[in-house]
């Protein structure tokens, strides 16, 4: 029963590499909550809502930095999201056939760029331009909103969310190209032969369709845009500020992580930032779950 | 029914393959009722039967086949000589060694060229054997497959050089490389061209003497070319069995005339 | 509305969307040139032989991190290309089952988790058990950033690989496990390939993972044991410095990771390319 045992073991270890995958997670999230439990104690629920972040008195609090994260996310969507769209559907409608692969490509290469190197730029490029051109420009001609108040540092909030929309842009365009051109040939020529303008048939008939595929799309590119680290990292300024001025330099929960974590001397501090991992954990979970739930109803639709 | 029973009994000590009560179901749905047949050594014995009529599954119990399928559920005996090969203790795998198949579609390995296709089943279970013997395996395998003269000069190459007619020629060669008992062959022209099937019907019926071949077909025109006996099946059932000649002169079934004479299926 | 507002309507949006392609484009452009332009200038052979040395002492280079990367991919890919295709074969030949359904849906959500986050992880589990930085922890956190994307690249490609050839190898009298090592793995290694490139390329390119994993070294170093240095950090730590030297030397190590980087991505899509017989 030689050949048996060859089965048996082989078998075994696929089943023991499926386990550790699921362990991995498991104890990621364990790892997290068991080393936050001195923040969560110390803090409780005002961890969440409080507005102070002071390694000094040893005073941590959440909001600044969830508040940054969500901003710079929003941000990111407003400008990001509806560029994806645009680009998608000029790939699957617009271009010519034999176009669709290598156009695809540059646009996946977007995706392919290491997220310190868009930090680069940002720093190095956006920034000094959002200080000299584009925020002073906002300000002058639309600072009677608030988000456009106030003298533009180059880093902050603003520069973040630009440089998250450029990064969304390849996730976003890839998943909606793939269902918009999911779409049956049928339907186009359908709502065509109707009398549709070709804008008409992709508003109605293509996007009408590829509806909760594209929002899944955008949940999976705000799911990047919540978690990214280094490129935030260095163009928002790290100060744990709440401010609805967009020119503010700000926090978000990762770059407070990567910026903090190597210089925590005190134990608290340490588990406010894991704590902090922690929340992160969860929002992209949810994020993650949220999207699968609107593919598999994508999929029973069919 | 009676009399070949009969017949099946003077010739015992000649019978190959036998089923007892097999039955078989794909989750709720019972594909075989109650199957009991008798297949003779060196013979070419058709299944025949309208599509959906259980003739593939019987095919595929006979090499446990079957059984792989999600869903799959089989019970009752498949005695290959005195070994029933549904015994518990049994290991399907060594079953497969002595029962070949070839499947409806050409299903040569795209990994591997056309000599290691060949001997795939000499490397897939690891048996160790020298360079000249696995060169003499080769070209007696697919000069039985009667397709070497067509391959002997592009054996390093890739199969899917060849065409269809010719790659399912390699996979008879592959099958009889491992010099099995008894060869399955699944509708194995159903997707050919008629000059490649003439071709293959032609190999068939020179491989007698070496197996004992099992073809099931919904051509009828071919079952009654190359076949020695026939087994009709019709839901799951087998209606009826004989010899070729007698089932196309003189069915003993009503079911069997109307589905010969092509009133159905 | 009549036809011709709706037809300009129509051409209008279109325009649009002509626009946003062109405008991701322009980014695209914009940050390669950038980095041609600023990376291509400070570009020397000192760079790729030299180890670090501080500011305002001219020259000095980042052949130390060059190998740290090489090193923690090496360790990376050890432990997480035998994971991600076993896992993967896993899911498509032996799970019709419940845990087959989770470990794809577990994999899904961890190739979606912050990097930082698995960084922050193994910094519990490793750095602190250890009491050091180490290269070690490093290639352990990139390693489970690599693993869900090469399940995922195994269990794609596998499920191309039809039926009928796992069929012909049983029908042989081969046992399922020297099926799949024998005909399955080598039918679908084209899109496994694929998937180990690219896990390659997204590991190489991280920074968050290792910032307090394998940390960084100013110095040759090749034990496992030890903090190592690598490009990202490297590019982080000097880009974030007031020294204009380091600067330079920051926007060069970016050239060369982007180099990469975006080599292995064409190289992948390349192998991807290539003629697959199914």
């Amino acid at each position: 029963m030689r050949k048996n045992i060859g089965e048996r073991i082989f078998k075994n270890l696929t089943l023991l590499s499926s386990l550790i995958i699921i362990l991995v997670m498991g104890a990621i999230f364990y790892e997290l909550l068991i080393a936050s439990i001195p923040s969560i104690k110390r803090f409780g629920w005002r961890f969440l809502i409080e507005t102070i972040w002071d390694p000094v008195i040893e005073h941590f609090s959440a909001l600044p930095s969830i508040y940054g994260t969500i901003i710079t996310s929003i941000i990111a969507l407003i400008l990001g999201f509806p560029i994806s769209i645009g680009i998608a559907i000029f790939i699957s409608e617009i271009c010519p056939y034999y176009l669709k692969q290598p156009l695809s490509f540059i646009i996946e290469l977007l995706g392919a760029i290491p997220s310190i190197i868009y930090g680069m730029w940002g720093l190095f490029t956006l920034a000094p331009i959002i200080q000299i051109k584009i925020g002073p420009f906002l300000n002058k001609y639309l600072g009677f909103l608030p988000f456009f108040q106030g003298y533009p540092m180059g880093v902050g909030f603003l520069t973040a969310g630009i440089v998250l929309a450029i990064m969304i842009i390849p996730t976003i365009s890839s998943i909606s190209r793939e269902i918009i051109s999911a779409v049956p040939k049928e339907q186009r020529e359908g709502a065509l032969a109707l009398g549709m303008t070709q804008w008409e048939m992709i508003w109605k008939v293509v996007l009408g369709n590829a509806k909760s595929g594209i929002f899944a799309g955008g949940i999976l590119g705000l799911g990047r845009a919540l978690g990214e680290t280094m490129a935030v990292t260095m163009v928002i300024g790290n100060s744990p500020k709440i401010s609805l001025s967009l020119f503010s330099p700000g926090y978000t929960i990762s770059s407070t992580i990567a910026n903090e974590f190597t210089e925590a001397v005190g134990k608290l501090h340490l588990s406010s930032l894991i704590e902090l991992a922690l929340i992160l954990f969860f929002i992209t979970f949810f994020t993650i779950a949220l999207t699968r739930y609107f593919i598999i109803k994508r999929i029973e639709k069919r | 029914m009676q009399e070949e029973k009969h017949i099946f009994k003077e010739e015992k000590n000649l019978e190959k393959l036998r089923t007892e009560n097999l039955n078989a179901w794909f989750s709720s749905l019972q594909i075989l009722k109650n199957i009991n047949i008798s297949i003779k050594k060196n013979t070419l014995t058709a299944i025949i039967g309208p599509s959906g009529c259980g003739k593939t599954t019987l095919l595929r119990c006979f090499n446990r086949l079957h059984e792989l399928t999600p869903g799959a559920r089989i019970e009752g005996k498949v005695f290959l000589e005195d070994l029933n090969i549904y015994d518990n203790n049994l290991d399907p795998v060594l079953i497969r060694r002595r029962i070949g198949m070839v499947f409806q579609r050409p299903n040569l390995f795209y990994n591997m060229n056309i000599y290691e296709n060949v001997i795939s089943g000499y490397i897939l279970n690891k048996r160790k054997i020298s360079k000249e013997e696995l060169d003499n395996i080769v070209e007696k395998s697919l000069r039985l497959a009667g397709i070497w003269d067509e391959v002997k000069d592009r054996l390093k190459n890739h199969p899917s050089e060849l065409s269809g007619g010719q790659q399912q020629r390699v996979c008879i060669a592959r099958a009889l490389a491992v010099e099995p008992e008894v060869l399955l062959m699944d509708e194995p022209t159903s997707a050919l061209d008629p000059i490649s099937t003439y071709k293959i019907e032609d190999t068939i019926k020179t491989l007698k003497d070496h197996v004992t071949i099992i073809i099931v077909t919904h051509n009828m025109q071919q079952a009654a070319r190359i076949s020695d006996e026939i087994i009709f099946m019709y839901m799951g059932e087998v209606i009826e069995v004989g010899r070729t000649s007698e089932i196309f002169t003189n069915p003993k079934k009503k079911l069997t005339e109307d589905y010969i004479t092509g009133r159905f299926g | 509305m009549n036809y011709r507002i709706r037809k300009i309507y129509s051409e209008i949006m279109l325009g649009l969307c002509v626009f946003s392609f062109i405008l991701g484009v322009f980014f695209l452009f914009w940050i390669l040139g950038d980095l041609f332009i600023k990376g291509l200038s400070s570009l020397n052979l000192s760079l790729f032989i030299e180890l670090p040395k501080p500011p305002g002492i001219p020259g000095g280079g980042v052949a130390n991190a060059i190998v740290g990367t090489l090193l923690l991919s090496i360790i990376a890919g050890i432990i997480g290309i035998p994971i991600g295709i076993l896992a993967g074969v896993y899911i498509v030949e032996y799970g019709n089952n419940r845990l087959a359904w989770w470990t794809r849906f577990i994999s899904e959500v961890l190739s979606g988790i912050p990097t930082i986050i698995i960084g922050v992880f193994v910094y519990i589990l490793i750095v602190i058990s250890m009491k050091r930085f180490s290269a070690l922890a490093g290639g352990v956190a990139l390693s489970i950033i690599m693993i869900p994307i090469i399940t995922k690249a195994t269990e794609e490609s596998l499920k191309m690989v039809p039926n009928s050839v796992r069929e012909a190898s049983y029908a042989l009298g081969a046992p399922k496990w020297r099926t799949i090592i024998k005909v399955v793995l080598p039918s679908g290694s084209s899109g496994i390939v694929t998937g180990i490139m690219s896990a390659f390329a997204r590991i190489m390119g991280e920074t968050a993972p290792l910032l307090f994993t394998s940390l960084n070294s100013s110095f040759w170093s090749l034990r496992l044991d030890q903090p190592i240095a690598s490009l990202t950090v490297t590019i982080y730590n000097y880009a974030t410095s007031p020294y204009k030297e380091w600067q330079n030397i920051a926007w060069a190590s970016s050239f060369i990771l982007a180099m990469i980087v975006l080599l292995l991505n064409i190289l992948a899509k390349y192998y991807a390319r290539r003629k697959t017989h199914f």
